[in-house]
């Protein structure tokens, strides 16, 4: 039996709703770890501005390690960190958590590759002027890749637009639950239809808003 | 003004020691413009990067005005640094900001605003002739165009030295010359001292006052401008002097070269070669002269002579006129194997 998409409305915005919040939220807190962290992974390396190997290999095995756990294992694996930090594991905060641990070293990864292909004859040229390391980090190395991470930050929330599907796993609800419960698990083809066809909106929505946002901070 | 003593510059690579810099002294005059030439990977570009620390030198002394930098720590060498100005081969301008903001960025590294930086820039701009091009992009500029940005920004916080890297290797010979006309017309007007390194010797002939000819991290030869052009004593010093000053004698005329002839090279130094010393010679002693090929040239304003020249007489006259040009010339034979 097919649902009355009419009736089923408000659940579907209701859905769309909570996949822009879970994306939203967990882009702000990825994008708060992982910028510097990816930063820390471009100064901290050999010859680095601030080389440090035992801390870049520390990092670096970090980030590596996150990125190597699917997504779904992630999830289940890390209940407890979500417990102690929200409070409950079940629920679109608690999806929030995974997501976060997800997305994070992956905007490190796309951060680092972002600045190291700033010319590094401009950093030279910084530090020939006596800039301080962090100087040189904000005036130099964040501008001059500015164009470059909002493409690879859209491409991040991506991403967790993606990722945030698995969400209704923990009862985190969203778009990707609806169409796994419903549009899967009960062969209700028009929701299914339905919410493909509203991720795809907002990934064209974020994949236009970023190249738009690119090009504007690239000063021609 | 600067001191370089015993400087030392060593890499580890894969167990193999690399000495980039091995023992340089060098010592550079307030006001002078000091060049050092050599092959890519003589150690020049790394010398010049232990003058601002950059690179630490694994040993030795930078002495600024008597102060060792290499002593300095990390903060007192930053403001030293604001005393060195820096320029380079790719001019290495901030990509995402305009001219203004580029020849304005030591400034604001320094946290000045306002007024005080506007006319300082707009200062350095006119200057070097870009007061139009303010609100561009370096992507919008030409090559020339961009290393007068890098000058105006190296300027801009008034330094007493200037480091230049290849500055002019990137450019077409007509950019080259505006360029170091620009930058003689810095010395005149600033008063910088001025050390740069390239491998083009037209440079070094054009605006130094001093050389330091550098091969596998040493200073194989050094002295003023006039007298490594004119007598250069090491090989590597000879081919970049031929590489600028023409002297290599054509290989038509080697090849009509034969025992029965008599060719010298002549070489005339500053006054020597304002003298009829030739026409005398051949006067006096009946023989006659034939010049073949050379040139003559002014090096730092000094005139300088090489020239091919046949001698045609009897065996004995030309002794003797080859006997009284020695006095003040110096006069080598021209064999067809040599030069």
């Amino acid at each position: 039996m097919q649902v009355d998409l009419a009736t089923f409305w408000p659940k579907i915005l209701e859905a769309t709703q909570e996949t822009i919040v879970m994306v939203a939220i967990a882009l702000l807190f990825a994008v708060v770890i992982g910028l510097p962290l990816g930063i820390s992974l471009v100064v901290t390396r050999k010859n680095g501005l601030l080389e440090n190997g035992p801390l870049f290999k520390v990092l670096n095995g970090i980030v590596n390690f996150f990125r190597s756990i699917p997504f779904i294992i992630l999830l289940v694996a890390i209940l407890p960190i979500t417990r102690f930090i929200v409070g409950t594991s079940i629920g679109t905060a608690a999806a929030v958590v995974p997501l976060v641990f997800f997305s994070a070293p992956y905007i490190a990864r796309l951060v680092e590759s972002s600045l190291l292909e700033v010319n590094p004859g401009v950093v030279e040229a910084a530090e020939s002027m006596g800039a301080t390391p962090w100087q040189i980090i904000y005036r130099v190395f964040l501008p001059e890749a500015l164009s470059s991470l909002v493409l690879n930050i859209t491409i991040a929330t991506i991403g967790l637009v993606g990722a945030s599907a698995m969400a209704g796993f923990v009862g985190g609800g969203g778009l990707g639950d609806l169409a796994i419960s419903y549009g899967y698990q009960r062969f209700e083809t028009n929701v299914m239809i339905v919410t493909v066809i509203l991720l795809v909106v907002i990934v064209q929505t974020v994949q236009t808003l970023g190249n738009y946002i690119s090009k504007a901070v690239r000063r021609r | 003004m600067i001191e370089l003593h015993n400087i030392e510059k060593v890499y580890k690579k894969n167990d193999q020691t690399i000495r980039a810099v091995d023992g340089v002294n060098v010592s550079i005059d307030k006001g002078a413009i000091y060049g050092v030439i050599g092959f890519s990977g003589a150690g020049k570009s790394t010398l010049l990067r232990c003058v601002n620390l950059i690179e630490r030198p694994t040993s030795g002394e930078v002495k600024l005005d008597g102060e060792d930098l290499t002593q300095l720590p990390k903060s007192k060498l930053r403001k030293e640094r604001r005393r060195i100005g820096m320029i380079f081969q790719h001019f290495n301008l901030l990509e995402s900001k305009t001219v203004y903001q580029n020849v304005a960025f030591p400034l604001l590294l320094d946290g000045k605003k306002g007024k005080q930086v506007e006319g300082k820039v707009k200062e350095l701009l006119e200057f070097v002739g870009l007061a139009d091009q303010a609100e561009k992009y370096p992507e919008e500029l030409s090559g020339g165009q961009k290393q007068r940005v890098g000058i105006a920004r190296a300027l801009v916080r008034s330094p007493e030295v200037l480091l230049c890297d290849e500055a002019t290797s990137a450019l077409d010979p007509q950019t080259t010359d505006s360029i170091l006309d620009l930058l003689r017309q810095i010395r005149e007007e600033y008063h910088i001292t001025i050390l740069m390194i390239t491998h083009e010797m037209q440079v070094i002939r054009e605006i130094c006052d001093r050389v330091a000819v550098m091969e596998d991290g040493k200073v194989i030869e050094e002295g003023t401008v006039f007298d490594i052009f004119s007598s250069p004593t090491h090989q590597t010093t000879k081919n970049f002097v031929s590489s600028v000053m023409n002297d290599k004698i054509p290989e038509s005329i080697l090849q009509a070269l034969d025992s029965t002839r008599h060719v010298y090279r002549v070489t005339f130094l500053r006054e020597q070669a304002s003298e009829p010393i030739l026409y005398r010679a051949a006067t006096q002693h009946h023989v006659e002269v034939n010049v073949l090929y050379g040139q003559i040239t002014q090096l730092q304003g000094e005139p300088f002579g090489s020239l091919i020249v046949e001698f045609i007489g009897g065996e004995k006259e030309i002794f003797k006129a080859l006997h009284s040009i020695q006095q003040s010339v110096t006069v080598k034979e021209v064999t067809r194997d040599a030069s």
